[in-house]
C-alpha cells in the first residue's frame, strides 16, 4: 500500500493521539519503501532487512522525533540512511554472490529456483551499483527512479543542491557506462 | 549522419535527465531516428533502468515479506487484558494462553506482550527475533 504525504500526516496525527493501529498502519505502509531504500544504500539484501527491522523499532520508539517541519518521507529517509550506514559499516567486507557457484546449484525445487534467480538479480544489481559510492546510488534512486528533483534529494541527503547535481551527473555516467559496456546481452 | 553528431548524442545519452531520455529533444531525436547504433544504446540504457527498478522492487517485496508483525489477534488480546485489568484491578490480568495461540497460529511464534508493550516478530530463514517495546505516541 503506497501512502501519500497527506495520508501519512493523518496517520501521524492519529498516532499523536495514542492510536496504536495508526502506528502499525504507518510502518506497514512504508515497509516496502524502507527496504528498498536500505537495499540501495547497503547493496545487500540481508543488510537491508536488518536496516528495515531497526527502522521499524526506531519508529515505534521515536516517532515523536518527527516535528513536522519537513516532509515525513524526507525525515524517514534520514532515519533509514543513518541505520543503513551503521549496518553497512558493521558488515563491510561481506562475501558476494559468485555467479559460477549459483549456476552449479541443483535445481531441486521451484522455491530454490526462485531463490537462485533472485540471487542472480541481486548480483546483477550489485554489479550495476558496484562502482558507485552510496551517495551516488541514493541520488540515482531518489531522482532517476523515484522522480524527485535534485533539490529534494539534496535535502533528504543533507547536502547542497549543487553538490547533489555534481554527484548525480557522475552517478549517471558511471551507471550508464556499466549498463552499456558490461551487460549488453541483457538488453538486446 | 555525421561522426560529430554521433559523438554528441553518445555524450548526451550518458548525462541526460530521465524525462529527456524518454522524450529526447528534437535535434537528438532526429539523429536517433537515423542512427541504429545510437537508438540501440538509448534502448539499452532505458532497459537497464527498468531492470534496476523491477529488480529492486522484486527483492524488496521478497525481503519485506520475510519480516512480520506480531499476530494482530495476540496484540488485541493483550489490549483486552490491559482494559479488563484497568476495569477490575483486584483481579489478576487476563492473558491469552500461549498454548491456545500456538494451536491457532501453528506457524507463528507465540508472543504475549505485557499490557502497554508491543511485540515485533522478525523471522529469517535461520532465526526468529522478538522485540518487546513500550509503545508510546508522540509526547
Amino acid at each position: 500500500m503506497a501512502l501519500s504525504e497527506a495520508g501519512l500526516r493523518q496517520l501521524i496525527e492519529r498516532i499523536d493521539g495514542g492510536d496504536r493501529a495508526a502506528a502499525d498502519a504507518l510502518i506497514g505502509g512504508m515497509r516496502d519503501r524502507i527496504v528498498r531504500w536500505a537495499l540501495v544504500i547497503t547493496g545487500d539484501v540481508d543488510d537491508a532487512e536488518d536496516v528495515a527491522q531497526r527502522v521499524s523499532i526506531t519508529l515505534h520508539q521515536r516517532l515523536g522525533g518527527f516535528e513536522g517541519r519537513a516532509r515525513f518521507t524526507t525525515w524517514l529517509y534520514t532515519v533509514v540512511r543513518n541505520a543503513a550506514l551503521d549496518v553497512r559499516g558493521r558488515s563491510r567486507g561481506h562475501a558476494t554472490v559468485d555467479e559460477d557457484e549459483l549456476a552449479a546449484l541443483p535445481a531441486a525445487t521451484e522455491d530454490r529456483l526462485a531463490r537462485v534467480h533472485d540471487d542472480r538479480l541481486a548480483s546483477l544489481i550489485r554489479g550495476f551499483f558496484s562502482e558507485l559510492p552510496p551517495r551516488q546510488r541514493q541520488l540515482i534512486e531518489l531522482v532517476d527512479q523515484e522522480g524527485q528533483t535534485a533539490a529534494e534529494a539534496a535535502h533528504a541527503l543533507g547536502i547542497k543542491p549543487e553538490t547533489a547535481r555534481v554527484h548525480l551527473m557522475r552517478a549517471r555516467r558511471a551507471l550508464r557506462r556499466i549498463m552499456l559496456d558490461r551487460h549488453p546481452e541483457m538488453f538486446e | 549522419m555525421t561522426e560529430r553528431a554521433e559523438v554528441h548524442v553518445r555524450e548526451w545519452l550518458l548525462g541526460a535527465e530521465m524525462g529527456e531520455l524518454r522524450e529526447p529533444p528534437a535535434e537528438v531525436a532526429a539523429h536517433l531516428h537515423e542512427c541504429v547504433a545510437c537508438s540501440s544504446e538509448l534502448r539499452r540504457v532505458l532497459a537497464g533502468y527498468r531492470l534496476l527498478d523491477e529488480g529492486l522492487g522484486r527483492l524488496t517485496r521478497r525481503h519485506a515479506g520475510r519480516w512480520r508483525w506480531a499476530p494482530l489477534p495476540l496484540l488485541a488480546a493483550a489490549a483486552a487484558a490491559a482494559f479488563l485489568l484497568a476495569q477490575h484491578p483486584e483481579r489478576p490480568p487476563l492473558r491469552p494462553s500461549p498454548l491456545l495461540a500456538q494451536l491457532m497460529f501453528p506457524d507463528e511464534p507465540v508472543v504475549t506482550p505485557a499490557p502497554g508493550q508491543q511485540a515485533v516478530v522478525m523471522q529469517r530463514n535461520d532465526m526468529t527475533v522478538i522485540w518487546l517495546t513500550n509503545f508510546r505516541g508522540k509526547p
